[in-house]
């Protein structure tokens, strides 16, 4: 059983030597979050596993490249999220291919609720969601560890993402921050706490 | 609680519950990749994908010749290898010149190998589809492997 206390630094150093529990490991750790990112971006079981695959072997491929093992939790965030959104790109151009009058969703829009959704207790949670997956690698990153059930200390989380423990509190309130702001969020938002939404100049 | 979303608090938990509601990987999910460590070389240098006919498609007179045909380049500092995918063949050369061994590599699958001639070419009655890779070992002692490129399915 591999220590779950190594920070990511020492197991990146070991996992790019060719140590395969170290790579286990950086899996068994980050996997969650990949799969995580995926699903919010409300891709289906399948091609959530597809995209998994192109992560794992992408990390595979680069790590005896990687200099900063620090750097190893955005650049898994970066690579998942583009993955995610080059899948939702190549759905899309298949659908137009399919049905052409269907060619003016965005992918922002294919993150927001449908209207059906609204009537539904989900809804919030949905434009969290997509929220959530409009926020910078880091931010992903820290918000959901500090999500996690049961809860992760300051220090894991300070270890897992190479952060002081000092800085996580100020972080937190920046991304929480930059959710709020998030437009899916802030528009939502608006539109609870004035029904009629006619309010607008 | 109440619904005070300029509250740190409140917001994280909202997060919390949107983010829990969601599944956790399946077991596959974890193993799968786990499983890439298969693929992990310490050897060889690695090769991008710098040209895809599929992506430029203004470069090409005409898209009944992109699709007959989906031309990729690779390019290592030592190497580069064209690749020409035709519906029954693939032919290849590798720059400069030189014999070798091409391998094409697929995530879960065998890899098939095939020899290039003394300018560097080569033919393989097969066609990648899906996820794959090459890996090349020349005469004069370059190992290079490229990054997986991922072939959409024809229509």
């Amino acid at each position: 059983m591999p220590d779950d206390s190594a920070d990511v630094t020492e197991i990146v150093e070991q996992a790019r030597g060719g140590d395969k529990d170290a790579w286990d490991q950086i899996v068994i750790r980050f996997a969650p979050f990949v799969w995580h990112v995926c699903r919010a971006h409300r891709l289906s079981i399948e091609d959530a596993k597809d995209v998994g695959q192109t992560v794992w072997l992408s990390l595979v491929e680069h790590l005896p490249r990687i200099r900063q093992p620090a750097a190893l939790p955005g650049w898994l965030a970066t690579t998942t999220r583009n993955e995610c959104l080059r899948t939702l790109r190549r759905q899309r151009v298949q659908a137009e291919r399919e049905q052409p009058a269907n060619v003016d969703l965005d992918i922002l829009a294919d993150l927001l609720p449908s209207p059906d959704a609204r009537l539904l207790n989900g809804e919030r949670d949905a434009v969290l969601r997509a929220a959530f997956t409009q926020l910078p690698p880091h931010c992903q990153e820290l918000l959901f560890l500090l999500t996690r059930d049961p809860p992760l200390s300051y220090a894991e989380i300070g270890e897992r993402l190479n952060m002081p423990v000092g800085a996580i509190g100020p972080n937190r309130g920046r991304c929480l921050n930059r959710l709020r702001r998030c437009p899916i969020l802030a528009t939502w938002l608006r539109a609870d706490g004035e029904p009629e939404g006619d309010a607008l100049p | 609680m109440t619904n005070d979303w300029t509250d740190d608090n409140f917001l994280l938990s909202a997060l919390s519950h949107a983010l829990r509601d969601m599944d956790d990987p399946p077991p596959d999910f974890i193993t799968a990749g786990q499983s890439c460590h298969a693929w992990f070389t310490i050897d060889s240098e690695l090769a991008e994908l710098t040209y895809d006919s599929a992506r430029h498609h203004d470069d090409a007179a005409t898209r009944a010749e992109v699709a007959a045909v989906q031309a990729l380049t690779f390019t290592g500092s030592h190497l580069t290898i064209e690749l020409e995918i035709e519906p029954h063949a693939t032919h290849g050369q590798i720059v400069p010149p030189q014999l070798g061994e091409i391998e094409f590599q697929v995530p879960d699958g065998e890899a098939i190998r095939v020899r290039t001639d003394e300018f560097g070419y080569f033919t393989v009655a097969f066609v990648p589809s899906g996820r794959f890779r090459l890996r090349c070992s020349t005469s004069k002692g370059v190992v290079m492997t490229t990054s997986w490129v991922t072939l959409d399915a024809p229509d």
